[in-house]
């Protein structure tokens, strides 16, 4: 059996907005090259707990964090609450949205922008960069002869395939991924899973899930969140014991 | 039944767009037929011949020209005082004005955008009063003062459509910079603005406009109806609002008035040419935004 290191570790996280409490007590642990995905009930504070990992919810008025999260980076745990800033934080994290979040720029300037601000890598690295995260997400093929072209022409699937290789191509050691396939259709949808399950070799992936199927089918590790707090955490060799995953999901819903 | 409300409403609805656009129209084409008979050289030129009079060489005592100038030097000069400050001002009320400093700001933009126009010539005559009596005995009303208090009348159009554009953005576009790790500047610059674009442009196209209508501001503040064209930004100067104003009010005849609605047609044509060019400069921006590298 495989033993996962851990990469993320939370303890005691209690994240609230103006008073009101979302997450409360969290602790959790999210091993190294493995998909973890988050499922729960609406208002479960599922995305909250995703954007806590990239301090995202300090975008918003009125948040406050209690709690660690720490982060294997390249081996060295940090507090990312303590020891980073939240813009060294986020160029380490990559995160996809729900619905394909592309700039209403060109399919090029998707990649390469980010790369000349947050890198100042040169001109022909950034294109060698863009060709291969491209080549990664399998999108290449598709957008080779219209990089030019308005992202937006592209398809939901092949959008959201894109902000993937926006994560990758800023080279992040972690990614997190807010039900990146719940606006795609089926095939779109089996696409990204595949591409997903290739990319935990390289990276550790959290994920919040809408899908009972998606998590049998790709999760390493399930935790199920409920009012704010963590109902139950399940192995992938738990999927084995029919009919668990859905008795737990029927009881907690 | 339940029908019959939304069937009224959308009537309205039809109505009132209906009006609008009948309004406008009849507006132009009244302007047009009046206006027209009255365009000739000599309404731009007067006696003077056209190239002795762009060139300056030559007054111009009978035409428009130097009104023209005038009131296109003016709409530049207080477009570049306040395009800059009203879009950096917007940005700094919606980015980082924290809640009691953003509360006072606001209250102060609101204050200025409710602010008559004849206050706004007021506050700048009293302050060239207030110069002379101090430290500069020369000073006295001209372009640059005319120029700076438009400057402070369209202010908080540019301020408040900024700040608008910028608040309304969706949490999917103002969380996409910070996700990758761009600084508050880079989102700014390179995520916000361009999506905030098409809105903040609307706010300087309404300023232009109102740039080029007002005459109490200028009135109190540099303009005289026989200024000539204006050699330089302390000078006096003539503008179209201005010697519409006049012709109309002391015309004693109807060619004097088709005169003033000949002046009428051709700042219309003026602020539509200014309208045009920002439109250009918007689409510009645009397409280098969506491409490039």
């Amino acid at each position: 059996m495989m033993v996962h290191e851990t990469a993320i570790s939370m303890r005691n996280l209690r994240v609230g907005f103006s008073g009101r409490t979302i997450l409360d007590a969290v602790s959790m642990d999210v091993p190294r090259n493995a998909i973890t995905m988050i499922i729960g009930p609406s208002g479960s504070g599922k995305t909250t707990l995703l954007r806590s990992v990239n301090r995202l919810n300090e975008e918003f008025a009125g948040c406050s964090t209690a709690g660690s999260v720490e982060v294997s980076f390249s081996g060295t745990i940090m507090d990312i609450y303590r020891d980073l800033t939240p813009n060294e934080l986020r160029r380490r994290v990559g995160m996809v949205f729900q619905s394909p979040n592309v700039f209403p720029f060109s399919i090029q300037k998707n990649l390469l922008a980010p790369l000349r601000l947050i890198h100042s890598m040169g001109r022909k690295e950034r294109h060698q960069r863009m060709e291969r995260v491209l080549r990664e997400v399998e999108l290449w093929d598709e957008v080779c002869d219209r990089l030019n072209d308005n992202a937006m022409t592209l398809s939901g699937g092949q959008q959201q395939r894109l902000c993937l290789a926006r994560a990758l191509a800023l080279s992040p050691e972690v990614l997190l991924l807010d039900e990146p396939t719940a606006s795609l259709d089926l095939r779109s949808a089996r696409k990204v899973e595949e591409l997903l399950t290739g990319l935990k070799d390289r990276y550790t992936i959290l994920a919040v899930s809408h899908s009972i199927r998606q998590v049998k089918l790709i999760a390493d590790r399930v935790v199920i969140l409920s009012g704010g707090t963590i109902a139950r955490t399940l192995e992938h060799r738990d999927f084995h014991n029919p009919g668990l995953l859905e008795e737990l999901v029927e009881e907690i819903f | 039944m339940a029908v019959r409300p939304e069937r009224l409403f959308s009537a309205f609805s039809w109505l009132a767009a209906g009006l609008v656009a009948v309004s406008v129209g009849a507006l132009v084409v009244y302007l047009i037929v009046r206006g027209w008979p009255a365009l000739s050289y000599t309404l731009f030129f007067g006696d003077t011949p056209w190239m002795a009079a762009v060139f300056g060489s030559e007054p111009v005592f009978d035409g428009i020209y130097p009104a023209m100038v005038g009131t296109f030097i003016l709409i530049v000069f207080s477009s570049v005082i306040a395009i800059p400050l009203g879009v950096c001002c917007g940005i700094y009320l919606a980015e980082y004005a924290q809640s009691r400093l953003k509360a006072t700001f606001s209250f102060m933009v609101d204050l200025l955008s409710g602010m008559p126009s004849i206050v706004m010539g007021l506050f700048g005559f009293a302050l060239i009063l207030l110069m002379r009596r101090t430290l500069f005995g020369h000073a006295n009303t001209s372009l640059m003062l005319s120029s700076a208090c438009i400057a402070l009348l369209i202010l908080p159009y540019l301020i408040r459509m900024t700040q608008v554009a910028f608040e309304s953005l969706p949490d999917k576009v103002r969380l996409l910079g910070p996700s990758l790790g761009y600084t508050r500047w880079q989102n700014i610059l390179h995520v916000k603005l361009p999506a905030a674009s098409t809105s903040i442009f609307s706010g300087i196209i309404l300023s232009i406009g109102r740039a080029a209508e007002d005459t109490a501001v200028i009135m109190l503040t540099g303009v005289v109806a026989n200024a000539g064209i204006p050699r330089a930004l302390s000078d006096k100067f003539e503008a179209l609002p201005f010697t519409i104003f006049y012709l109309t009010a002391e015309h004693r005849d109807d060619t004097e008035l088709q005169t003033a609605f000949g002046c009428a047609l051709v700042l219309l044509v003026i602020t539509g040419t200014l309208f045009f060019i920002s439109y250009s400069i918007q689409k510009n921006l645009k397409r280098s935004w969506r491409h490039g590298e």
